[in-house]
């Protein structure tokens, strides 16, 4: 585990995604790759990741000079893979790769399935962080998200994983969510802070179609006018008092939608913000690596039957490639950069892409307090943060 | 008549906007094996994209034809072609100067329109014969006879021999080519007589410098000439000369009574303009063809690069579009809020889009218009007179006695049906009703004549016709010089400073109103931004209309982790692009069409 030099965060260099795209059903404001499944296959899926981490290898055989620093089994559901499973997936991947021994093992769960026997197994099977996808404990906000568990599930969830062994456990919370208030978002920080997690995540929902992978039902609802959000200042506000509810906790925010104790922010995570290389398994995941000046970005196959097909017969399951430029990933590195509370160093960024350095903007930015210095890094102020994009744009 | 001219004939065509003249001229050049089908683009005459795109004709053009008549002999026939727009009328005059005979093409079913009857009239007043042709004979509402009795009425010609004619259908063309040979007369001109040659249009070839289309009155053009321009006594030897059948053909000499082209080595187009009158170097002729007119634009626009590092681009382009086009002129200018760029000066609201989508497309530069100006006569306390064409260099009214602005005397014809809304629509504009009267004995169609100030036409005065009429309404206008109005600055402050480029002249009954539009428009085409921006209209220092544009507060996106990273990236990127469609003024970025939608007002 290294600290970036551009943004002072510690974060994995070499990281591991893998895609387990099942789910009992579709939440109507999801636009990730999944696959609706009454019985889950997850002997195959496991034996098919493993099956592409070989071709993946065979193809690239630099990806085992390095050291994993992370693990992340993202979905999808994957809490419901079977431990013994996740097991088997995580040992195989061992056994390929070289594994750093302070590696960070992430698995998402959702509350529903949660008890502590499972999140034992995951526990043993080496998953040593947990991100629960609590989302709120208001039932009409989880109804109309069209999550399935309730506000105690959640608790119970929490709790369990405690029980489990788990040491590092992250809730996600959204909010923004028609017929959402301010109280209600403020409440669920609360109670989610009052569980004592190390980490929160707490997302702004995005519906608009421009924003997001695929079309939602939400995204559809919003352009028919049939989804009636609250509006910007209310968001707003609503960001504000969930950032100070959980910051009076200990637990800091340090990315625009990223909050923890300190030390305890993800590794994995920050591995996207800061550059850094990911070798991507199962469906639809995205992998990126260097390449000279430029970098690559792969997706897999998005479809799980043709994934499936794919690998089973040897074939890489490629289904996007994308060449970056150093001008893309300049890009990339400013948009994520002043995403960070720690903010990025622009005089280095730009020097190190032959950029154009923005000293005029920047200055700007600064004297209207959109923008801070933090040493020999800038940061976005807490206004700014609302902005974001917009500041982004400025600077690009 | 010189028996050297006995079969020749010099013919053009007179047609409202969209009546069918291309097509006539396609079927013509089709039918006399001129053009032959493989060559036959559409519309061969359009020769230019934007023409073509927007069916008008900019450039005139000259085609030969040859045609056995059916009294068994050879004739040439010579089709110029005439510009079809109100912004063009002397280069249309000029072209009708070459002419003998004019083809009247009337649409069957909408009747004469004011353009062509303004070019009608221009044709009878150099006694050329107009031979009346109703088109469109297919369409189901055409009507025949009343388009007949309408042309009687309206023009005063007989149209008893008019052709009925279907261009699209090829039905007429044959009774078309025969009416030419045997009504328009042969040309005359002795042409053993000193040369007078009239210029009817030039343009610039990147190969052979300016090309001159002339019309051979008297004498004879030779090749090695030495000949004479009469507006500025300059001198040049005949290098080419050439005919159009349809593609340029070199002959060696073009006698009286001949159209064709001529290239001398002239290198710069002000040095060949239209209605000029070349004559023998060595053996002048008494007198110029009369009628020559220095053209002079009437309406002024700033023109400035969005990006500043264009500027060089900028002036490059605009050289190389006055090379060919002598009715345009530019001068640098510099403005406060959008730092160097030109002045330019267009003869009118279609030559300047045309000029700016050249700019655009052509040279490939993002631009910003600002509201077009007409030329106003400003009159000081100290007794001097300036001409201005840039709100931003009106004197502070203190030192102003008065002010003048241009009139038009515009005649608008209409159905009845929308003949109130046209009056309306005229008295808005704060237009003086000179005459009203019906048209023909059915009693459906009006002209109205009004005074006019140009400044009221220039916008969208043609656009709010056209709608108000549902398309029916059609204008002509000559300019009727100035008159004394009470005129004021109206500024646009934004953030409290003032953006020089979005100064307007206005009427001062009008100011108040025009302010609350202005402030509102502007409202609407600049986006929201990071801080609140408040826009502001004012007279002197008197501010009379505001409105407010709050601060942005969100533009953020929740997740950004592995797949999110690109899609967030292109966001980025479509906002950059977005951003050069920008001008930084101050700390507000104004999208370029703010700058002339300040014009654009009343909903």
């Amino acid at each position: 585990m290294e600290v970036d030099p551009l943004t002072g965060l510690e974060a994995a260099r070499l990281g591991l995604y893998v895609h387990f795209p099942y789910c009992l059903r579709r939440c109507p404001y999801c636009d990730f790759t999944i696959a609706i499944a009454r019985s889950i296959p997850g002997a195959r899926y496991a034996d098919a990741v493993l099956g592409e981490l070989q071709l993946r290898l065979a193809q690239r055989p630099a990806w085992t000079e390095r050291p994993l620093d992370s693990i992340y089994l993202g979905g999808g559901t994957p809490s419901l893979w079977d431990p013994a499973e996740v097991g088997r997936v995580l040992q195989g991947i061992a056994r390929a790769l070289p594994l750093a021994v302070d590696a960070e093992i992430s698995l998402e769960a959702n509350p529903e399935v949660a008890d502590t026997a499972r999140l034992a197994g995951y526990r043993a099977a080496g998953v040593n962080r947990l991100s629960l996808g609590i989302q709120s404990f208001e039932p009409g906000v989880l109804a109309t998200l069209g999550r399935s568990h309730s506000p105690s599930d959640a608790e119970d969830a929490f709790r369990a994983a405690r029980a489990a062994g788990f040491e590092n456990v992250s809730a996600d919370l959204i909010h923004g969510v028609p017929g959402q208030s301010l109280a209600g978002a403020v409440e669920d920080a609360r109670r989610a802070a009052a569980l004592r997690p190390e980490h929160v995540s707490s997302y702004v929902l995005t519906v608009e179609r421009d924003h997001l992978g695929a079309e939602t039902v939400f995204s559809r609802r919003l352009r028919q006018g049939r989804l009636a959000l609250p509006d910007d200042a209310a968001v707003v506000e609503m960001v504000d008092a969930v950032g100070e509810v959980l910051a009076a906790s200990g637990l800091e925010r340090y990315e625009i939608s990223s909050h923890a104790v300190p030390g305890r922010h993800s590794r994995h995570n920050a591995l996207y913000w800061t550059g850094g290389e990911s070798l991507a398994l199962g469906a639809g995941a995205v992998g990126f690596r260097r390449d000279g000046a430029g970098g690559l970005r792969t997706t897999n196959l998005r479809s799980t039957p043709r994934w499936l097909e794919a690998v089973e017969a040897g074939r890489l399951p490629d289904e996007e490639r994308e060449t970056l430029g150093p001008e893309a990933l300049y890009e990339e590195r400013l948009l994520l950069g002043l995403r960070l509370r720690s903010g990025v160093d622009l005089r280095r960024l730009w020097a190190e892409h032959g950029a154009v350095p923005r000293t005029t903007a920047v200055e700007a930015l600064v004297r209207d307090g959109f923008l801070e210095p933090v040493g020999a890094r800038f940061r976005l102020t807490g206004r700014g943060a609302h902005l974001h994009q917009e500041i982004s744009a400025r600077l690009v | 008549m010189p028996a050297e001219n006995a079969h020749l004939r010099n013919f053009c065509i007179i047609a409202h906007i969209d009546h069918g003249k291309s097509t006539l001229a396609d079927r013509l050049l089709d039918r006399t094996g001129t053009v032959s089908k493989r060559e036959a683009q559409d519309q061969f005459l359009d020769n230019m994209e934007l023409e073509r795109e927007r069916g008008i004709t900019i450039k005139a053009q000259s085609v030969r034809m040859q045609y056995r008549a059916k009294d068994g002999k050879d004739y040439v026939l010579n089709l110029i072609d005439t510009p079809g727009h109100v912004d063009f009328a002397y280069e249309v005059s000029r072209s009708l100067a070459a002419c003998e005979g004019a083809l009247l093409v009337v649409d069957a079913s909408q009747g004469v329109e004011a353009q062509t009857l303004a070019n009608v009239y221009m044709a009878l007043d150099q006694n050329l014969e107009v031979i009346p042709v109703i088109n469109k004979i297919d369409l189901p509402s055409a009507d025949v006879a009343r388009t007949r009795a309408e042309i009687e009425d309206v023009i005063g010609i007989d149209a008893s021999t008019a052709v009925p004619t279907s261009a699209k259908e090829g039905i007429g063309i044959e009774e078309i080519l025969e009416a030419v040979v045997a009504r328009v007369p042969p040309p005359k001109g002795d042409p053993a007589a000193p040369l007078k040659a009239l210029i009817f249009d030039s343009w610039y070839d990147s190969y052979r410098g300016v090309v001159v289309l002339v019309r051979v009155l008297e004498g004879a053009l030779e090749l090695k000439q030495q000949i004479l321009l009469l507006s500025n006594g300059k001198k040049f030897e005949v290098q080419e000369l050439g005919v159009y059948a349809p593609f340029s053909r070199p002959v060696p000499r073009l006698i009286a009574g001949e159209v064709g082209v001529l290239v001398a080595n002239v290198k710069e187009i002000h040095d060949a303009k239209v209605g000029d009158t070349i004559t023998e170097a060595a053996r002048p002729t008494a007198e110029p063809f009369p009628g020559f007119q220095e053209v002079k634009p009437m309406v002024f626009s700033g023109v400035f690069p969005i990006d500043s590092a264009d500027y060089e681009n900028l002036r490059d382009a605009l050289e190389k579009l006055q090379l060919n086009d002598s009715a345009f002129t530019y001068e640098p200018e510099t403005s406060t809020a959008l730092g160097f760029g030109f002045r330019c000066g267009y003869l009118g609201l279609l030559h300047m889009e045309i000029v700016q989508e050249r700019l655009e497309r052509e040279y490939g530069l993002s631009l910003i218009t600002t509201a077009p100006s007409v030329v106003y006569k400003v009159f000081s306390v100290k007794g001097e007179e300036m001409l201005i064409d840039n709100p931003a260099k009106l004197p502070a009214s203190q030192h102003i006695e008065h002010m003048e602005e241009p009139v038009l005397t515009c005649h608008i014809h209409v159905p009845d049906e929308y003949l109130g809304a046209i009056l309306k629509l005229c008295q808005d504009r704060r237009g003086v009703q000179k005459d009203i009267k019906y048209l023909g004995s059915s009693g459906k169609r009006v002209q109205v004549t009004y005074g006019m100030p140009l400044s009221e036409v220039v916008f969208d005065f043609f656009d709010k016709l056209k709608s108000v009429s549902r398309g029916y309404a059609s204008l002509d206008y000559e300019l009727a010089g100035y008159q004394t109005s009470d005129l004021v600055k109206l500024d646009v402050l934004i953030n409290g400073d003032p953006v020089d480029a979005l100064s307007v002249i206005v009427h001062r009954d009008r100011a108040y109103q025009r302010g609350r539009d202005v402030c509102a428009r502007l409202k609407e085409v600049i986006p929201k931004q990071m801080y609140e921006v408040a826009i502001q209209a004012a007279i002197g220092s008197r501010v009379i209309a505001r409105e407010t544009i709050s601060a942005m507060r969100k533009n953020v996106l929740a997740k950004c982790y592995g797949g999110d990273i690109s899609r967030k990236r292109k966001l980025l990127e479509k906002q950059k692009e977005g951003k050069k469609r920008m001008k930084q003024v101050g700390s507000v970025e104004i999208p370029q069409e703010a700058f002339l939608a300040v014009l654009k007002t009343e909903g």
